[in-house]
């Protein structure tokens, strides 16, 4: 990644979208300080972020997140939420924001990958985050799974969290995302709402104005 | 502390229902069978046979449990993003607490499981003895500094098979280091002695914390051997546990 350049107002659900190998997990990483940038610096409320803001204000979902199997759903998050601080009653209401209740006793190896990414959005809402950074949250999940996470995402955006997450379905940012910005090459190219992008590019659809955008990088 | 107890709570619900750990156990029960054979087959010296084979088995399929299971969970962590999730929530020291406090909680409930079975053996042949118990209490001091190296291995190879054929040639070679400094003591310039010398104190000393010989006839060490092996291995192991940290701390995940 070069000359990035990016700013995520509070409260919002902002969509990165890009190509495969674009850049997106790795700057998702780098806001997690999973990986350190060479160079730059990434600001959180107007200091310099640290790990320790990542522990207490970020939650994330990764791409292909495969938890524990031979733990039951339950289990896994009462024991991540006694290590956070968090009470069980918090575990059973994120169940049932989940649409998980009645799958909370059975081992996570028997769920589905849209249970599990609905697990794995649960884990993210633990600590009652500020933010929330999900890494393609539905990959691979079938059109009802999908649209239970885009409706997940919309519930949060309107309890005040800020949204952010990278996706290459189109369809999906258009339909939540306040704003979006479109990475190619390690580099944004494009910052703006849709109806902006759709205008600069003078199309009609967002996929022809994406890959126009992409095109005039190339 | 909290947030270790989690990551190792965690990762032992997760191991001891583990196809590994099934299979440790399945090993174990078939060499106990082995053991009784043994035993039928030494007319005279069957009670030192099945204490002796017993506590082997114990050792080989304990070390075959914390070495497989502890480096394929690090790698399938990585693979499946679970070190992801644990690293938004926990600092990366209490990863490697947390994982070091599984495996060694993982250790005790296996010796003590094995325990179980190793005494219904020896008391349905009539051969039992205490003193080949409290032999186990080393058993877990040696098993706890190898769970030390299998983590120090995972956080510096990006593979998993490096790793594990890491943490079991450093077990051969610690336990065939003071045999070996004997032989080359007896044969070796002064020069190679030195070096191997050098190597052999870097090394975990194993062979001190063997008490099988002495176990297996109903004989201990006095108290203060038992002090200072607790103290030499929990040295040992937060010395590992520092450099497992080190080199966790500064890798990219």
């Amino acid at each position: 990644m070069q000359g990035l350049n990016l700013q995520i107002r509070q409260g919002e659900i902002f969509g990165l979208l890009g190509l495969n190998g674009a850049g997106k997990t790795t700057l998702l990483r780098c806001l997690l300080c999973l990986i350190k940038p060479n160079f730059g610096e990434i600001f959180f409320k107007g200091d310099a972020l640290r790990s320790d803001d990542i522990q207490k204000n970020f939650g994330f979902l990764p791409e292909n997140f495969q938890p524990y199997g031979n733990l039951t759903g339950k289990e896994f998050l009462r024991i991540l939420a006694w290590g956070l601080g968090q009470n069980f009653a918090k575990v059973d209401s994120l169940f049932e924001q989940a649409g998980l209740s009645e799958q909370k006793d059975k081992y996570i190896k028997a769920y589905s990958r849209g249970m599990i990414q609905r697990l794995g959005l649960a884990v993210a809402l633990l600590k009652n985050p500020e933010v929330i950074i999900l890494d393609e949250p539905t990959l691979g999940l079938d059109p009802l799974g999908q649209s239970q996470i885009l409706g997940l995402l919309k519930d949060l955006n309107q309890q005040g969290k800020t949204v952010f997450f990278s996706s290459h379905i189109l369809s999906q940012v258009e339909k939540v995302c306040w704003r979006i910005g479109i990475i190619h090459c390690g580099r944004i190219v494009f910052v703006g709402t849709t109806e902006e992008l759709l205008k600069k590019q003078n199309r009609a659809s967002l996929e022809e104005a994406f890959l126009s955008t992409i095109k005039s990088q190339a | 502390m909290r947030k270790i107890a989690s990551v190792a709570l965690l990762n032992f619900k997760q191991a001891i229902r583990d196809r590994i750990f099934l299979g440790v156990i399945f090993f174990f029960v078939f060499f106990l069978a082995f053991c009784a054979l043994l035993g039928k087959l030494s007319p005279g010296e069957t009670g030192k046979v099945l204490r002796n084979a017993g506590l082997a088995g114990i050792e080989l399929s304990a070390l075959i449990l914390v070495v497989f299971s502890l480096t394929f969970s690090f790698y399938r962590e990585k693979d499946s993003r679970m070190l992801e999730i644990y690293l938004s929530n926990f600092s990366r020291t209490a990863y490697i607490s947390g994982k070091l406090g599984g495996y060694l909680l993982i250790s005790v409930f296996y010796l003590a499981l094995s325990a179980i079975g190793y005494i219904l053996l020896l008391c349905f042949y009539g051969a039992f003895l205490w003193q080949p118990i409290i032999g186990l209490y080393p058993l877990f001091l040696k098993l706890s500094i190898i769970v030390g190296f299998c983590l120090v291995f995972s956080c510096l190879f990006s593979s998993p098979v490096i790793a594990l054929l890491s943490s079991l040639s450093l077990y051969f070679a610690s336990e065939t280091a003071y045999p070996a400094l004997k032989v080359i003591g007896l044969e070796a310039g002064e020069v190679k002695v030195f070096l191997f010398k050098c190597l052999y104190y870097l090394l975990p000393n194993m062979n001190k914390l063997d008490i099988k010989s002495l176990a297996i006839y109903g004989r201990l060490p006095e108290l203060s051997f038992f002090l200072l092996i607790s103290l030499y291995s929990f040295g040992y192991i937060l010395f590992l546990w520092l450099i497992a940290r080190f080199i966790f701390t500064r890798r990219e995940y």
